[in-house]
């Protein structure tokens, strides 16, 4: 393939940022994978790729993320892109309440479109505006334990924990697949080849493959 | 529409062009080329843009894309496109018709002109100045490019809002600009109880939108006057049309409107005072824009405002089942950008999704903005002239060959991409500094495509 070096990877996982419109998706996305946030950056049309590789475990983890956008009238375009992931960051700010009432409805789009196991990872944005905030800690954190999501508190501007949560997710979502595979040492994780995502699930890589190398379904 | 250029479609196959996709069409040069056209000629050819001179060819046509530009535009990107008048072609004059870049008032500008650009102009003019305004006569000329003075003028008429006959005209604008007044006390000046859900909803997305609509423009970082004004009409337009209502991305389609029309009433004042008007007014510091609009009168603003938004209805009604739900005329669309491709450039298509990637992942975009988010501001206005003259109900497919030209443009670098280099490639075009010359070439290549495969498929 003549894989520049930054190609190179041991593993690629497929994760979606979704949540409601304006809680900074975009912003947390590209202050990860280009350190840059930008006050007044466009909405996101559709959906948009970016992509970053991190060392996890002695393992080069290449994480390719689609940023949807939070508008409702995409969900029927965004929705197809749930197929494949393993790992989704559920975005709220913490100084709008209804962004994280909405984290429900959320939850059950992924319930309907995206893997049974997709690991998901509740992300509460906008922490540096402390003097606005509308949703306390606590009650995101018990949230979180009652739907047995990991949580964590983020500012895209200040760039606090912002590593931290994409790193976290795809920690979890390494363990799954390294336990998976010791489990099987067949499972689709032995070898996968560039440009299909892993499935978190043992022999549940074709529907992953099959999402990316899919052909013709414009209008799936 | 069409007929012209339908006509034409046997003699583009016969000569084998269509076969070998774009790049043939601009590497196998007509006769036409071998000389220099004259001004006139060459108006005749683009007359047959629009396919009102029946006579004029598709050699006629090609005229205008000279080997020179074809390469630049088709082969290697325009990245490292310099204009080039090495032909005697003179492609700015062709494509440029409608400006002078920062023209210091409109009577230096017209001594700064061409005598092509002269003439392109007198030619608006003279359509304009009658009775009975020839809407096939103008929607014919403007496809090409509108001098950038007359766009106010020429996309009124052209959107339909303001009526061809001159009599009539200043009264119906009039009620027209009334009607959106009343729109604005009726729909928008009310408390948030006596709103829907559904428009509760869209209230509160046009508010986070608006801050976040083209932020590389000054202008629009102007929260008192223009992003209210924009929060206005999407929300006024979702109102009157439930159906579709507000969908991200009609925020940017409505850019090119507002600053056509706000940049009339800036011009207008200007002139009043015996000020020069720039043409990029909107593109100084913020301040600099705030206080240009702080020397228009109320009622300026929302004329021009009146005049944006139901130039914005006008354009969208020919679309609407792109923002209804689950957007079926964007789905419809991209996957007729897809088949398109498919035929005039199949190693390109074969080679995108088999590295996973769909059309919708980026054409989704392109369609859903028509274009807008992928090119700046002088060429959404050169885009919209085109737009505007295909009429509301060409622009679906008119939009799709627009599309297909977009992406075969860069089929060269694309082939040469894997998945991931090309998704971010085609979300980021390195269209963000052309220029009107570039985007009128994407317009002819969009042309050519309508020419050999409407009706066909």
């Amino acid at each position: 393939m003549g894989s520049k070096p930054d190609d190179d990877y041991d593993y690629l996982f497929k994760v979606v940022l979704i949540g409601d419109s304006g809680v900074g998706k975009s912003n947390l996305l590209s202050r990860f994978t280009r350190n840059e946030f930008c006050l007044e950056s466009k909405s996101t049309i559709g959906v948009e790729f970016a992509t970053r590789s991190l060392p996890i475990d002695g393992k080069t983890i290449k994480a390719q993320i689609w940023d949807t956008a939070g508008q409702e009238r995409y969900r029927a375009i965004t929705s197809a892109y749930y197929r494949g992931a393993v790992g989704a960051l559920l975005v709220y700010d913490i100084t709008k309440t209804v962004t994280f009432e909405n984290v429900e409805r959320w939850l059950k789009e992924l319930r309907d479109h995206a893997d049974a196991n997709i690991v998901i990872m509740l992300v509460g944005n906008k922490s540096d505006l402390r003097h606005l905030r509308a949703v306390s800690t606590e009650e995101a954190a018990a949230f979180c334990e009652k739907e047995g999501l990991s949580f964590i508190e983020t500012s895209a501007l200040e760039s606090t924990n912002v590593e931290l949560s994409f790193k976290q997710i795809l920690e979890e979502i390494y363990g799954i697949v390294s336990k998976n595979r010791m489990a099987s040492e067949e499972g689709p994780s032995a070898s996968v080849p560039k440009g299909n995502t892993i499935a978190i699930t043992p022999g549940g890589g074709d529907d992953s493959s099959s999402a990316s190398k899919s052909k013709s379904k414009c209008c799936s | 529409m069409h007929s012209g250029a339908t006509r034409n479609m046997p003699r583009v196959v016969a000569s084998g062009r269509l076969v070998a996709g774009s790049a043939a069409v601009a590497a196998s040069p007509s006769p036409a080329l071998g000389g220099v056209p004259s001004s006139d000629a060459m108006e005749e050819a683009q007359g047959a843009h629009a396919g009102l001179t029946s006579d004029a060819s598709l050699g006629g046509e090609s005229s205008h894309v000279s080997p020179s530009e074809s390469r630049r535009a088709f082969g290697g990107g325009a990245g490292s496109a310099e204009p080039s008048d090495s032909t005697g072609l003179g492609s700015d004059q062709l494509t440029q018709a409608g400006g002078v870049d920062g023209a210091t008032g409109e009577g230096a500008a017209r001594n700064q002109m061409t005598d092509f650009e002269k003439s392109r102009l007198a030619k608006f003019e003279k359509l304009l100045n009658t009775d009975v305004v020839d809407m096939n006569a103008l929607k014919a000329l403007s496809w090409n490019g509108v001098p950038h003075s007359l766009r106010p003028t020429c996309w009124r008429l052209m959107t339909g809002y303001a009526p061809a006959k001159a009599v009539r005209r200043d009264a119906a604008l009039e009620r027209k600009r009334q009607d959106y007044r009343d729109y604005v006390s009726e729909l928008w000046q009310i408390s948030d109880e006596d709103r829907t859900e559904e428009e509760r909803k869209t209230f509160h997305q046009v508010l986070i939108d608006a801050p976040r609509t083209a932020p590389e423009c000054p202008l629009f970082r102007d929260e008192e006057t223009v992003q209210l004004a924009l929060r206005r009409m999407l929300y006024i337009r979702a109102a009157r049309n439930p159906a579709s209502g507000y969908v991200q991305g009609l925020n940017d389609v409505a850019t090119p409107f507002m600053l056509i029309f706000y940049g009339e009433q800036v011009a207008a004042a200007q002139e009043a005072r015996g000020v020069p008007h720039q043409r990029d007014w909107y593109a100084g510091s913020l301040e600099q824009a705030q206080a240009t609009l702080a020397s228009l009168s109320e009622e300026a603003l929302l004329t021009a405002e009146a005049d944006a938004y139901w130039s914005l209805c006008a354009l969208l009604d020919g679309v609407q089942d792109h923002y209804t739900a689950a957007q079926p005329g964007i789905q419809r669309l991209v996957y007729r950008v897809r088949e398109l491709c498919f035929r005039v450039d199949a190693p390109c298509c074969h080679h995108i999704e088999d590295n996973g990637l769909e059309f919708l992942q980026f054409a989704f975009r392109w369609a859903n903005c028509l274009l807008l988010r992928e090119v700046p501001p002088i060429c959404a206005f050169r885009l919209f002239d085109t737009f505007l003259a295909e009429g509301s109900h060409g622009l679906p497919s008119f939009l799709s060959y627009c599309c297909a030209a977009l992406l075969l443009n860069f089929s060269k670098q694309v082939l040469e991409m894997e998945f991931q280099d090309m998704v971010m490639f085609l979300q980021n075009l390195p269209t963000q500094d052309w220029k009107e010359n570039e985007m009128s070439m994407l317009l002819s290549q969009a042309y050519l495509f309508q020419a050999m495969f409407s009706g066909a498929s």
